[in-house]
């Protein structure tokens, strides 16, 4: 028993005692930036002159990609690396009916490679694709195979179509860099607000048209993108428009006023109402979810001023809560992938810029500035990116609108849209 | 009955026991001190956080970007002199209207006087919220850590080691060769922004000689991330050698008694 208490006093003291450390704060970390040295690919073997020319390209588009993430890469086209740089070494050999692709990314003691073996026709076509695939590849090597933004694509509203006076805005689809640009729709008539469900499968897309009667109709549609195929979700009278895909792909929320007031509405992919999400005399419209889809911002009116406003999915109304409080007018809300925080546009100086609001009302900070007229906000599915699109007025009667892609921070990387009429509405998708 | 013997020890242990259990408290008390000083750090984020609310009151003009580049900007002109508080200088204007105030003071009353005064000094007020104002919306970690020059867990003062030096002395060296350290390492410690939004700590002791060598360093602490731990090492390293330490403190550098905190 006495032994006991000794060892006991004795443990107890040697712990005080054992505090008597000096720790010296070296303080938070700078963001390590890595050098990449991109060679050109390496043939192996005979080749087609057409899978040569595209292997050419390679190391152009990687280093295009990885100047999206200034902060954590510089790429370089260069034949040799220095002892503290990457190399990235690209080796491929065509064999009979595929292409075989070898990437090795190494420095002093670090080392990554990986083999992709691509079927020649889908090399032909998609061999932009296939380098994106790489970038992904030094991407996920060195930021700890975090997913990079670089297999992503967006979705986006064209007038390039056009004839004379007669405008026709389609939908088009683009790797997230603004190459490989396809048609999605041909309706010759204007289409607005796209949405495009998680799994990629469809987009939902209202198209603004005249009756005979005169009267203007705004009805939703959805497009299996696969097949090409359209059909009408809801051609209620009057507005159905502003849809945004719920998470689990099944259920999307739109706006409509078939009652006489805007609403926001949450439908199956029939067509057929679920919930009513809104219930205010006020004009409720352009609603954004986080991922999991707990949680709705819109834009309503209720204050008399367009201001936003976000609420619990689950209770509605009763959680409805004010978050903007400043702008003349507030425009597409749009909820980052975490639901934290919140981008928008706002009316200021004559013209719209991006702001960003914390999803509790607080942290408003200002995003563009002296960049042209901003709108349509949307986040990359890290949140780390946010793609609008920017309008320049270049006359009286002209004026272009681009898509260009910036950091959350506001930091303006490139313009992803070029010469391809007026593009709206960008929609990012995984 | 018990003996006296019996008594004797029995006494004896309950009075250890007693000891013990005052030494016990004391520790977890100092322990629980340090947390709710930490708790305290936290609380004044959340004040200055709630201030945010208050001072906006129109769209910000300025962007995050501008914003950013006055921060670094500032935080560059309080590099290079740290301790200096910048007083404002006293116009000849404002020298001639002291004068004249002086005179008018004997004749006018107390209120008036007090009057007056508020409104010379309103426009230095204006200017000192615009700053906190432009303070505002940014990064506190990298602040709050930049003001952090702590020198650890200072809970004993320590024996003499070595020399006449008073406990007082060989802290003051053991800061001034800290702040070295701290700067001989800073350009070493890079991180790649996965692991850095992770928030890991990890501390690394080290031992060295009294021309500055590194004799050894290993981990205290794990952050639990190896790449972590391994990238704090590695930075010690390579920024070795580090310059002499003063003769009163290299006893204890030599001996392990430093710890370097990635980042605290």
């Amino acid at each position: 028993m006495l032994k006991a208490t000794f060892i006991l006093l004795f443990f107890m003291l040697s712990l005080a005692f054992a505090q008597e450390k000096y720790v010296v704060a070296v303080g938070e970390a700078d963001l390590l930036q890595e050098t990449i040295v991109v060679n050109t690919v390496a043939l192996e073997g005979e080749s087609d002159v057409l899978v040569s020319r595209r292997l050419e390209e390679f190391p152009s588009i990687i280093i295009n990609d990885l100047s999206f993430y200034p902060k954590f890469f510089v790429g370089k086209q260069v034949s040799a690396a220095l002892e503290n740089e990457f190399l990235l070494k690209i080796t491929a050999k065509q064999e009979q009916k595929t292409v075989r692709i070898k990437s090795v990314l190494s420095k002093k003691g670090k080392y990554f490679e990986r083999e992709q073996v691509i079927p020649l026709g889908e090399f032909r076509e998609q061999y932009r694709h296939w380098a994106h695939r790489i970038s992904d590849f030094v991407f996920k090597s060195l930021q700890g195979g975090k997913d990079s933004i670089f297999l992503s694509e967006i979705v986006f509203v064209s007038d390039r179509t056009s004839v004379g006076d007669q405008v026709f805005k389609e939908l088009y689809i683009m790797d997230f860099d603004g190459s490989n640009v396809r048609r999605l729709t041909g309706h010759r008539g204007i289409v607005i607000s796209p949405a495009v469900s998680p799994d990629k499968r469809f987009v939902a897309y209202s198209l603004l048209k005249k009756r005979p009667n005169g009267q203007k109709e705004i009805a939703l549609y959805l497009l299996d993108i696969a097949t090409r195929k359209e059909r009408i979700l809801s051609n209620r009278p009057g507005i159905n428009s502003g849809a945004y895909f719920h998470p689990d792909g099944e259920s999307l929320y739109v706006s409509m006023s078939f009652v006489g007031n805007t609403e926001i509405y949450r439908i199956d992919l029939k067509g057929n109402i679920i919930e009513q999400m809104t219930k205010n005399y006020a004009e409720d419209v352009d609603p954004s979810l986080n991922a999991d889809g707990s949680m709705m911002t819109f834009l309503s009116s209720r204050s008399g001023k367009a201001m936003i406003y976000t609420m619990d999915t689950k209770k509605k109304e009763e959680t409805s809560k004010r978050i903007s409080y400043v702008g003349t007018f507030n425009a597409t809300p749009r909820f980052s992938p975490s639901g934290k925080e919140i981008v928008f546009s706002s009316w200021y100086d004559n013209k719209f810029d991006l702001f960003r609001i914390g999803a509790d009302g607080l942290g408003l900070v200002r995003l563009t500035k002296n960049f042209g007229s901003n709108e349509d906000p949307v986040y990359s599915f890290d949140g780390e990116f946010i793609a609008f699109n920017s309008k320049r007025v270049l006359s009286r009667k002209r004026a272009v609108q681009n898509l260009y892609i910036a950091t959350r921070d506001g930091l303006i990387l490139k313009k992803i849209s070029d010469r391809f009429g007026n593009c709206t509405s960008p929609r990012w998708i995984k | 009955m018990y003996g006296r013997e019996t008594f004797q020890r029995e006494f004896v242990e309950a009075f250890l026991i007693h000891i013990a259990l005052v030494v016990c408290i004391l520790v977890i008390g100092q322990a629980s001190i340090f947390q709710s000083k930490l708790s305290e750090q936290e609380v004044e984020h959340k004040l200055i956080q709630s201030a945010v609310r208050v001072d906006v009151v129109g769209m910000p003009d300025l962007t995050l970007q501008e914003l950013k580049k006055i921060e670094e900007s500032l935080s560059r002109v309080e590099d290079e002199k740290p301790k200096e508080e910048v007083q404002p200088v006293p116009t000849q204007e404002a020298k001639e209207e002291q004068e004249r105030f002086l005179v008018k003071k004997r004749k006018n009353d107390l209120k008036s006087i007090l009057e007056r005064y508020q409104q010379k000094k309103l426009p230095l007020k204006n200017a000192r919220t615009k700053r906190k104002r432009e303070n505002v919306n940014l990064d506190f970690d990298a602040q709050d850590i930049k003001k952090l020059k702590l020198l650890g867990n200072k809970v004993q003062e320590g024996t003499r080691l070595h020399g006449e030096a008073t406990s007082a002395e060989v802290e003051r060296e053991l800061a001034l060769y800290s702040d070295k350290l701290r700067e001989k390492i800073k350009p070493f410690w890079k991180l790649p922004s996965f692991l850095k939004e992770q928030k890991l700590r990890a501390l690394i002791q080290v031992h060295i000689s009294q021309n500055g060598d590194l004799l050894k360093s290993k981990i205290f602490e794990s952050s639990g991330n190896d790449d972590y731990d391994q990238i704090a090492l590695n930075a010690v390293k390579e920024a070795a050698p580090f310059m002499q330490p003063p003769d009163v403190v290299w006893l204890k550098v030599a001996g392990g008694e430093l710890l370097l905190g990635f980042p605290l």
